[in-house]
This record gives C-alpha cells, sequence and structure tokens, in this order.
C-alpha cells in the first residue's frame, strides 16, 4: 500500500517537471522577440522590495538550486561507480536517494529559471534585451537545447536504475556520465554572460575604446572567452560539487533524526559522513579556485581589486573567512570524535595503506606523534587538540583585516592610527599571510583525512552510534556552504560596482550602490532559510522521513 | 545541551581548567598586543580568538549528546536553524559597515558622464517624463490645499525628488575646483592604489604627495587617460596591478580637469614621491 502511493507519488514528478522545464523554455526561446520591442517599454517598480532585491531573491534561489542539480549528479555518478567497483548496496542506495531529491529539486531550477527570466524583462528590459542580442546564440539557441538534453538524459538515468543493474549497470553509469557532461556543458555556457557582465573583453590596449569594440568589432567568441569565464567555471564547478555533498549529508542528517530502526540509522550515518567528506575534499580546493578566480579581476582591472579585498568589500571576506573557520571546526568536530574512538586501534596497528612518497610528508606527522607518544603525552589529545589548535590559529590569521572600518575611502587621517594594524605588522593583512594561513588550514584537514581513513579501514567506526551532535554539525556545513554561497554571489555581483556591465553598462537604477553587510547578511539568511525550507520538503517528498523503508530499496 | 553519561566528565569539570586558561591566554593577547602598538580594536579581536579557542575546546570534551527522533528531533533543527540565522546575522551586523550614502553621492556625480551619452537619452526622457508627472502631481495637490485656505504651515514639507546635477566647472573658482578634484579622487577610488597623507595604497602605485612638483597638469592629465605614455620610477615594468586604461570611458573631461587641478596642488617635499621617467622624445598629443 505504501509502496503503492509511493510509486504514485514518484510518477507524479515527470509531468510536473516537464511543465516546469516547459515554461522555462518557453520563456527563454521567446525572450529575444520581446527584446525587439523593449526600447519603448518602461521598466516596472516591483512593490515594496524594489527591482533590485527582487532580481537578488530570485537569482539567488535560482543559483543554489541549479548548483544542488548540477553538483549532486557527480556526486551520485561517483558513488554509484564506487558501489559497483566495490560491490557495496550501500553506495547505489546512496547515490538513488540523492538522485531522487536531485529530481525534484530539478523543476524548482526550472521555475525559478522562468521567474527569474521574468523579473529581469519587466524590471531591467533595457539591459535584458542588450544582453540577450549580444549572446542570441547561447540564451535563444544553446542554453535551451542543453536544457532539453538534460532533461531527457536525468530521466532517463532515474527510469533505468533498477532495470539496468547487475551487467547492465555500466551502462546505466554511462548515462550518469553523460548528464554530468550535459550538466557541465550548460554550466560553461551560461557562465558566459555571467563573467561578461564582470569582465568585458578590451580591445589591444589603445586600439578602441570599450562600447566601439563591444558594438562594433567583438565576435561572440571573444564575448564568451573573457578573463574571467574559464575561473568562474572552474570555481563554480568545485564549488557545486562541494555544495552537492553538504546537501547529501543535510539528506542523511535528517533521515538519521527520523529514522526508526539502528540499522537504518547506521545508514544515514554513514552516508552523512560520505557527503560530508565530499564536501569538504571539494572545500579544500575552493580557496586555490577563489585565489585563481580573484587575481583575474586584478589583472583585468587593477581598481576592481582593491575594492573587493580592502574597500568596500572588504568585511564580506572577512566574514566569508570566520565561515569557513567555522565549517572546517565542525567538520572536524566529528572527525575528532571518530579519531578518538578508534585510537587504541591506530596505536596497536600496522599502516597498510601504499607507501607512496606523496605520504611521507603524513608519515612522518604520524613517526612524530608516536615519538611523543613514548614520551607519555597521548596521541589522541595530540592529534585532535592540535589539529584543532593549528585551525584556530590559521582562521584568526584569515580572518584579521588590514583595517577595523567598512571601507578604505572611510578612513581619516585622524581616524587611521586607531583603527589600523600597525605599519610593522600589516603583513598580517597580505596575501602571503592569509595564504600560508589557508595552506596550514588544509594541511590539518588532509591529515584527518588519512587518520579518519584508517581508522575506517580497521572497522573501528560503529556507524549509528556516533555522537548525536554530529548530525547537527551536518545541518551547520549545509547551513554555512548555502550562505557563503549566498555572500560571494553577492561580492561577485557587486564587483561591477554601479554598472549592469562592468566600465559599459551603466546601472541607472536608484539602488546602484553596493549593499552593506549587514543588510545582505539578513537577506542571504532569510535566502538561507527560505531553501531549507523547500529542501526540506523535497527530502519529504522524496525520500519520506520517519517511513519505514522497503527492503528493496536497500 | 546533553548531560553527562557515567564516566563522562561533567560541564563543570570540563570547563574548571580551561575556562582559566582561557582567561590567561586573553589577557595575555591582550596586553602583549596593547605593547606592540596594536589598537584597542585589534586587542579585542584577539581576546576575542582566545573565547572562541574556549568554546571549541569545551565543545571537543563535550559530554555526548542523547540521540532524539520525532517530533524532538524536529524542534530541535527548527532551534538550531534559527541560532545559524541568529550568529549569521549577528556577526554580518556586528562587523564594521561602511556608510552606503557616501557612495551614493559618488555614484550620482560618475552617473554625469553616462547619463550625457547618446544612449542614455532615452531613459532620460524617461525620467524626465516621470519626475515632470510627480512635479505636476504636487502642484496640483498643493493648489488644492491652498483654494482650501491652508497655510505653508499645514502643508508640512513636500518631498520634491532631488536633482544633483553637477555645476559645470568652468563657473568653479580655483578653490572649488581642487574640492571637485579631491571628490573625483575619491569617486574614482584613486586612493585604493595611491596613498596621499595617511591614507591610501602604498604598493600598487606611487605615493602622490609630492606629485604637483613633479609633473605638470598636462602630463599629470596624459597619465590619467593614457597611463602607458609615461610611468613613475619602479613602476615601469609592471605587468601585473598596470594603471587601468579605462578613465577616458569612465571619466569627463570636466573631471579630468578638476583631478589634475587637485593633483598638482600636492607639494609636500619631506614625501618621497617617484619620480615620473618620461620615453626619449616624449610629447603630448
Amino acid at each position: 500500500m505504501r509502496a503503492g502511493r509511493a510509486a504514485a507519488r514518484v510518477s507524479a514528478w515527470p509531468m510536473f517537471l516537464l511543465l516546469a522545464a516547459g515554461s522555462g523554455l518557453l520563456l527563454l526561446c521567446s525572450a529575444p522577440a520581446w527584446a525587439e520591442t523593449i526600447e519603448i517599454v518602461r521598466p516596472t517598480q516591483f512593490p515594496y522590495l524594489g527591482n533590485r532585491v527582487a532580481v537578488w531573491v530570485v537569482a539567488q534561489l535560482h543559483i543554489l538550486f541549479a548548483a544542488f542539480i548540477l553538483g549532486a549528479p557527480i556526486f551520485v555518478v561517483i558513488s554509484e561507480w564506487l558501489g559497483m567497483r566495490h560491490q557495496d548496496p550501500k553506495y547505489d542506495r546512496l547515490a538513488k536517494e540523492v538522485t531522487k531529491v536531485t529530481a525534484i529539486l530539478y523543476s524548482m531550477t526550472a521555475l525559478t529559471g522562468g521567474f527569474f527570466l521574468l523579473v529581469l524583462v519587466a524590471l531591467y528590459p533595457s539591459f535584458t534585451g542588450w544582453l540577450f542580442n549580444h549572446f542570441f546564440p547561447i540564451f535563444g539557441i544553446t542554453y535551451p537545447l542543453l536544457f532539453i538534453a538534460e532533461t531527457i538524459v536525468l530521466y532517463c538515468y532515474w527510469y533505468t536504475w533498477d532495470s539496468l543493474q547487475g551487467e547492465k549497470k555500466g551502462r546505466h553509469l554511462s548515462i550518469g556520465i553523460l548528464l554530468n557532461l550535459i550538466g557541465i556543458a550548460t554550466l560553461v555556457v551560461i557562465d558566459a554572460p555571467t563573467a561578461f557582465m564582470n569582465t568585458p573583453v578590451r580591445a589591444e590596449e589603445g586600439a578602441m575604446n570599450l562600447r566601439t569594440y563591444i558594438e562594433t568589432t567583438a565576435t561572440l567568441w571573444d564575448k564568451i572567452d573573457n578573463f574571467s569565464w574559464m575561473p568562474l567555471n572552474f570555481h563554480r564547478l568545485v564549488g557545486n560539487i562541494c555544495f552537492g555533498g553538504f546537501i547529501a549529508g543535510l539528506i542523511a542528517a535528517y533521515m538519521y533524526m527520523f529514522s526508526k530502526s539502528d540499522e537504518e540509522r547506521a545508514y544515514y550515518d554513514w552516508m552523512g559522513f560520505v557527503g560530508n567528506f565530499i564536501g569538504i575534499g571539494a572545500l579544500l580546493f575552493l580557496p586555490l579556485m577563489g585565489y585563481v578566480y580573484g587575481s583575474e579581476f586584478y589583472d583585468y582591472d587593477a581598481s576592481v581589486g582593491p575594492y573587493m579585498m580592502g574597500d568596500q568589500l572588504s568585511m564580506y571576506f572577512i566574514m566569508q573567512g570566520g565561515m569557513v573557520g567555522l565549517s572546517l571546526l565542525l567538520f572536524l568536530l566529528p572527525i575528532g570524535v571518530i579519531i578518538a574512538s578508534a585510537s587504541d586501534a591506530m596505536r596497536h596497528g600496522r599502516p597498510d595503506e601504499p607507501k607512496s612518497l606523496l605520504t611521507l610528508p603524513f608519515r612522518l606527522i604520524a613517526a612524530l606523534l608516536l615519538a611523543l607518544e613514548r614520551f607519555g603525552l597521548r596521541r589522541r589529545e595530540l592529534v585532535i587538540k592540535g589539529a584543532f589548535f593549528v585551525l584556530l590559529f590559521g582562521n584568526a590569521i584569515w580572518m584579521t583585516p588590514h583595517a577595523f572600518v567598512g571601507a578604505v575611502s572611510e578612513l581619516t587621517d585622524q581616524n587611521a592610527d586607531l583603527l589600523s594594524l600597525p605599519s610593522d605588522w600589516d603583513f598580517m593583512a597580505l596575501m602571503p599571510a592569509k595564504n600560508t594561513a589557508a595552506a596550514l588550514m588544509v594541511l590539518m584537514i588532509l591529515m584527518s583525512f588519512i587518520l579518519y581513513t584508517r581508522a575506517i579501514k580497521r572497522g573501528t567506526v560503529r556507524w549509528g552510534q556516533i555522537n548525536f551532535s554530529s548530525q547537527f554539525a551536518l545541518i551547520f556545513l549545509a547551513f554555512s556552504a548555502i550562505w557563503t554561497m549566498g555572500l560571494m554571489g553577492v561580492v561577485r555581483s557587486s564587483l561591477r560596482k554601479y554598472f549592469h556591465v562592468y566600465d559599459l553598462v551603466p546601472d541607472i537604477s536608484p539602488e546602484n550602490f553596493t549593499p552593506t553587510l549587514a543588510y545582505s547578511g539578513r537577506l542571504i539568511t532569510l535566502l538561507t532559510v527560505v531553501f531549507f525550507l523547500i529542501v526540506s520538503l523535497a527530502i519529504w517528498l522524496a525520500l519520506g522521513m520517519g517511513h519505514d523503508k522497503k527492503a528493496g530499496s536497500r | 545541551m546533553s548531560a553527562p553519561t557515567p564516566g563522562q566528565k561533567s560541564w563543570a569539570q570540563i570547563i574548571r581548567w580551561k575556562l582559566p586558561v582561557a582567561a590567561v591566554v586573553g589577557a595575555l593577547l591582550w596586553v602583549v598586543s596593547g605593547q606592540v602598538g596594536f589598537p584597542e580594536v585589534f586587542q579585542w579581536m584577539f581576546a576575542g580568538y582566545a573565547l572562541l579557542g574556549f568554546v571549541v575546546f569545551v565543545l571537543l570534551d563535550a559530554p555526548v549528546m542523547k540521540t532524539r527522533s520525532g517530533w524532538q528531533a524536529g524542534v530541535g533543527i527548527i532551534a538550531f536553524y534559527l541560532i545559524c540565522s541568529a550568529l549569521y546575522v549577528a556577526a554580518s551586523s556586528l562587523l564594521p559597515q561602511f556608510h552606503s550614502e557616501n557612495e551614493v553621492e559618488g555614484i550620482a556625480r560618475k552617473m554625469v558622464k553616462f547619463t550625457r551619452s547618446p544612449e542614455m537619452t532615452g531613459t532620460l526622457e524617461a525620467k524626465t517624463k516621470e519626475l515632470s508627472g510627480k512635479a505636476d502631481e504636487i502642484l496640483a495637490k498643493l493648489n488644492q490645499l491652498r483654494s482650501s485656505g491652508a497655510s505653508v504651515e499645514d502643508i508640512g514639507p513636500v518631498d520634491v525628488p532631488k536633482l544633483d546635477l553637477a555645476t559645470p566647472i568652468k563657473n568653479l573658482t580655483p578653490e572649488q575646483l581642487v574640492e571637485r578634484g579631491k571628490l573625483v579622487f575619491k569617486d574614482q577610488e584613486c586612493y585604493n592604489c595611491h596613498k596621499v597623507g595617511n591614507i591610501g595604497g602604498k604598493k600598487r602605485g606611487p605615493k602622490l604627495d609630492n606629485i604637483g612638483n613633479l609633473a605638470t597638469q598636462a602630463q599629470l592629465k596624459d597619465k590619467i587617460f593614457h597611463p602607458t605614455h609615461w610611468q613613475a620610477d619602479g613602476f615601469e615594468d609592471r605587468k601585473k596591478d598596470k594603471m587601468p586604461d579605462k578613465y577616458p570611458d569612465v571619466m569627463s573631461d570636466d573631471e579630468l580637469e578638476a583631478l589634475t587641478s587637485y593633483l598638482i596642488t600636492l607639494k609636500n617635499t619631506s614625501v618621497d614621491t617617484p619620480k615620473p621617467v618620461f620615453p626619449t622624445g616624449y610629447s603630448i598629443k
């Protein structure tokens, strides 16, 4: 009976998804026709919220859903492959459950995408028309086709799950890989106009001014292949994997909390740690990706970099540093508990991982720890508390600003000495110090990875019996990941300053100034909560929190 | 919060040593950082790090939390979301904020350049019609009130849109022109790369305190609109952090006139402003 209801629930989604995706596509395809008459259309004023906030809300929600539906399939296919390789049904179940939630959130991506387009056309008609005309082959042809292809392949992937098992599993995996390739292509294509708005391509120095070049000479490829396009692709790709991992961790935490049997709890405990690992694993690459992305802005226009790191947006980065630091600490907390519980086995066991040169630094650290232990220092204390201490220290360096002021332009001769680092210590606010701090933190997490993997290999982790507080750590990590995405989204958009397209198309609306961190913080929090509510509903619909699972689904 | 199970430390036992250690570390950080010259706000920040460390190490040793399920888990999740939301809203609000109104004024001044371009004519016309409509509306209301015998006090302040139009520079006195130039320096965020007085970046671009003794106004105009025409000593071979060549696109000739009028007044010989290096045969085109 219950299985029948579940089947009916699943079978209703394709129609809904098709309708939603179709609406989005219809809007996309018809947009260029509107664009021709846009010059005579006056912008509509969005009631109460104002135009900027309206676009902000819809765009942010759309990007959050899009990030998940692009990141989760990468996570899912890796998991399915691991299940096939190790013949472990847990991985396959994990992949299937995450895909089920992805299918529902796919419709939300399409709906918010259509809504996004509507508000853009209504609230910023001139600019939207201008941008669509410049990128018509993307907006009018490539993107809708990729979207259709992705929809079809997603359904194929989902509906062939049970029929392509056993020897046919490789075929199913191939569909998943195809789904990911199309997803990545979609991301890369839509990143082009997004990146163009930040760094529109310029002519060779002095050849002609930006406007003349863009309007008369630059080809579509010139506009696509702008300064920040490729770094944005990599940054978003890694960010989406990270995001997908944390949302998988969130799904696991919910399901764990509402499980009714120890077996279910053990499974979701394991799933949470897998999601967490993928999330943090990808997060470790993000500072590097962000650094490359940010340095492109410095190269493009030396005046953008200081605006980002030293002026109006500097406190956004202090906030980001705090959040990444907190996320790493919260990640390490349950890992630390696991390592601690497995410390006895680790102490008396022999290392059995491959003796690669790459692991040499960690082996040296392990040997040092062992030597210290012989002097009476407990290994657990050293590993966990030492790692936490280094993380705290690294985070402190990362978060130390050059000056405690919202923008450098507000420093005066009178307050500069009261709010700035002493000149002998201003290296603390420079990139070499920040990079060293980030590298230290990454090293600590990598070391924890290795110790944790060893603990897992020795079978000393009892899934389902780990401290319940670790479920809240998973929720916090997902919350922080969403919040950070929102925060960095504001930074990327604000880097255009008072332009829709930097230095090219000015934003003449009254809302063309940089929002303060406090204002952004409130709005991002609200959006994070709204996203959480929708995702929670999707998890409840897809996986039926609290219901006993049928044996067949395991 | 969870209660300790047998064999686990109680909260009091967990905090007993950590609290005094954190207090000592915090106090030490405060005193030492003050001694080496950190302003008070940084001293508080370092003490805050000690507090954060205390919280983290207490959490690390915290008793195992009892597993909850069903509605208790639901309530726990909602409460946790509220805590996370409050934490992030508080953190983002407590960090220093800039004053948007300063930026808004600057943007309005910079917009003059764009609103004068032909592309913006259509938008300006629409805006003018809108403002004209509002003005007619206000006048109609005023006439209505007057005809009813109301005094100015009864009518109260009228919310008339303020138009921030820049006065043409030809109408400015030399002193006003220099003041306008200071505003342009700020609006174009020159301070991010060029230090003047105690404020500004000192690594990306040369300090400008003595530029008035080293370059003429014409040379400065040439440099700003054509950054490759000449370089400052020590900044010749920059591959990165080059001075942007966008200023002809984003600054009007009036703004350039005002900015350079300000720059040539900077004649502080006690500051070692790098000398201009002009290429052989340099002349202003």
